[in-house]
């Protein structure tokens, strides 16, 4: 088992939004989530990563055999977790070619491997934003700063190819895309999957789960999983929507 | 602290112009107007953010005066070099191949002259401009008629000194000039410098200065510039001083077409305080102007940043730019940031903008959830609020030597 999250429950500013939630996910797994807005998706998201605005009540997450909510916010993405944010956060003035190699050398630091000087690094990014379709002008601009809705999100999973992690949660990645640049970013996430062990796929699209097939789908509301399935469940929710789901 | 009358008789010897009968005069008018008292530091605009202990705690230390200048040629280095490490001993290499002129206030009566009675009235009014007035014992000229583009590099390494500077920069016809000011104070060296910078027409200078001085020394550096027709000023100031400083700068465009930008960047911690202001007069149409100061600070320090457009009423077409933002990194650290324009003529673009706050939550978690600490997510955001004012600036050694110096802070007072 990669991830267990075991009737977790997290408030903020003292509304309960995850309701004894539970979900595990097995190396190799992809597991999509699906559900209404305001479901909780994203709180979950922001919860595995460590956001500290929310606030955990009872539950329990292990992560690689790791008591995850005893690391902190950076040392989880060091253990391999890595979350595509559904509003990458703009950053002006941090362009991201120094600050992702910082990222992937603290990453190399904490796992004691060798960590990548400017030279060999910038070759990686350049070879990984082309097969992302990304120009080698985008590498020298700050962080999703002034960025298209489309670039920021193809930002993200340049990010995710570099920091190569156990677990990729990619939320909402597919909305703001076009049609060429979601066929790139699936192509990626296909190809990482054999790198990367396992991906929490959030949408609110079946057409994405045409392209990554998932093992898992699952309807969430109202902070809880209500029902799992297979594929067949995300066709179900295209047709009829999520009302008969309680 | 003895009173500023003692201090005077006693060290007359050893002030610049003392011989002289009028400026003696003039000084002793000067004197009778200063007190020290509280309610009369209370009431002077020119010091309200000023640190008053500096009065109480030191000792102004005056050396004898002598005139020292020493000639080098260097053939391995284009630049031009001036180093100062005493109030009136002047190192300098390669004014004569660059055609420099380099003249001493000392024994230079119509220089001193010129010099103490020039801007009287902005002078008068200013607490800290009076001490450099009357204390006045150190200063020079620099005359650059050459065109070639050119750097001047300029080491102040006082120690255990008390300076009270005027240095006059006469920048001729279209020249083109890099002017490096590395300020490096220690053992309680209290050094008061004013520059004057007069630009004939069609000049161009890059002003970048660096303060860099211990713990126990004051730095109080101020500028009058001048800018005649199709000039441009670029001022930076990087501080990252240990101590308190103050940095008042004064630009008066007086042609048309031609531009002044006054920049500071400015780091704090402990019980610092840093006191900046700046000050922009339009007197002539069709010109730009931008005072930006950013300041980051930790602990208990204090800082303040008072900028200020005029824009005379012949003066349409101007262009006039404010910023002062802050880092704030503790609750006990303090910005006190007040812009101000006066405009007179109703064809112009002025604005203003002040923001201080601390790190934005949501971007510090963005950096640490792709795998940084902490402390280097805090770091990368610092570099990215100063990085614009670097960016522009065209000195590479100025540029690694601020760089250098900003990460070393970063790294002492992070947490
Ligand atoms: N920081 C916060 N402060 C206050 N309320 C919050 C905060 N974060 C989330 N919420 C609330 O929690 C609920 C769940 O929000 P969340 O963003 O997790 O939904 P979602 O399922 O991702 O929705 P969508 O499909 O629209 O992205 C919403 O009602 C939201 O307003
Ligand atoms: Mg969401």
């Amino acid at each position: 088992m990669l991830l267990d999250i075991k009737n977790l429950s997290v408030s903020v500013e003292d509304k309960t939004i995850l309701k004894d939630f539970s979900l595990s996910v097995d190396e190799g797994e992809i597991h999509a989530i699906m559900g209404p807005n305001g479901s909780g998706k994203s709180t979950l998201a922001n919860v595995l990563a460590g956001n500290e605005t929310y606030e955990i009540e009872n539950g329990n997450i292990i992560f690689n055999q790791k008591n995850f909510l005893e690391l902190n916010i950076e040392e989880r993405s060091q253990e391999g977790l890595f979350l595509a944010f559904q509003y990458p956060i703009e950053i002006p003035g941090v362009s991201i070619t120094p600050f992702l190699r910082s990222a992937i050398n603290s990453k190399l630091k904490y796992k004691k491997e060798k960590e990548f000087d400017s030279l060999e690094f910038a070759k990686l990014i350049r070879s990984k934003a082309k097969e992302l379709n990304i120009p080698n002008e985008m590498l020298s601009r700050s962080l999703n700063s002034g960025f298209s809705g489309g670039e920021k999100k193809r930002y993200e999973i340049l990010q995710m190819s570099i920091l190569k992690p156990k677990l990729a949660i990619l939320d909402e990645t597919d909305s703001g895309l076009d049609i060429d640049a979601l066929k790139i970013v699936t192509d990626s996430v296909n190809r990482l999957k054999k790198e990367i062990s396992s991906f929490i796929i959030i949408t609110h699209y079946e057409r994405l789960l045409d392209l990554i097939t998932p093992d898992k789908v699952h309807i969430m509301k109202n902070g809880k999983i209500v029902e799992s399935g297979t594929k067949s469940l995300a066709r179900k929710i295209e047709e009829s929507g999520y009302q008969s789901f309680e | 602290m003895e009173n500023f009358q003692d201090i005077y008789l006693k060290n007359k010897s050893n002030l610049l112009g003392y011989k002289y009968s009028n400026i003696d005069l003039f000084k002793q008018k000067l004197l009778n107007k200063i007190k020290i008292d509280s309610k009369y530091f209370n009431k002077d605009e020119s010091i309200k953010h000023l640190d008053k202990g500096f009065l109480n705690n030191f000792i102004f230390k005056f050396d004898k005066l002598k005139n020292n200048i020493i000639h080098a040629e260097n053939n391995n280095i284009e630049n031009s070099i001036l180093n100062i490490s005493d109030t009136t001993l002047y190192e300098l290499t390669n004014f004569k191949k660059n055609k420099i002129i380099f003249n001493t206030l000392y024994d230079n009566l119509d220089l001193i002259d010129k010099l103490i009675l020039k801007d009287k009235k902005a002078i008068s009014s200013d607490f800290i401009l009076n001490l450099n007035t009357i204390f006045l014992n150190s200063g020079f000229e620099i005359i650059i008629q050459n065109n070639d583009s050119q750097l001047l590099t300029i080491n102040h390494e006082y120690s255990d000194k008390a300076i009270f500077a005027k240095n006059y920069f006469r920048i001729g016809k279209n020249v083109s000039i890099t002017i490096i000011e590395n300020i490096n104070s220690k053992n309680k060296s209290y050094n008061n410098l004013l520059n004057f910078f007069d630009l004939d027409e069609g000049s161009n200078v890059n002003h970048y200065v660096l303060h860099n001085s211990n713990e126990d020394s004051l730095s109080k550096v101020t500028s009058f510039i001048n800018c005649s027709e199709k000039t441009s000023f670029n001022q930076c100031v990087f501080n990252i001083s240990s101590s308190n400083t103050r940095n008042h700068h004064y630009g008066n465009l007086n042609g048309q077409n031609s531009e002044i930008n006054l920049r500071g960047i400015f780091f704090g911690a402990r019980e610092q305080i840093i006191d900046n202001k700046t000050e922009i007069n339009h007197f002539f149409p069709n010109c730009s102007s931008n005072q930006t100061y950013k300041g980051i600070l930790g602990e208990n320090a204090k800082a303040s940043y008072l900028s200020k457009t005029y824009v005379k009423d012949i003066a349409q077409k101007t262009q006039g730019y404010q910023l002062s933002k802050g880092i704030i990194l503790s609750d006990k650290a303090s910005f006190y940031s007040k812009p101000e324009l006066k405009i007179y003529a109703d064809d112009v673009k002025c604005s203003h903008g002040s923001t201080i706050s601390s790190f934005d939550k949501n971007q510090i978690f963005y950096l640490r959830s792709r795998g940084l600490s902490k402390k280097l997510s805090k770091s990368f955001l610092i570099k990215s609020f100063y990085n614009d004012i670097i960016d522009s600036l065209d000195n590479k050694n100025y540029v690694n030597d601020v760089r250098v110096n900003a990460d070393n802070w970063i790294k002492k007072n992070l947490n």
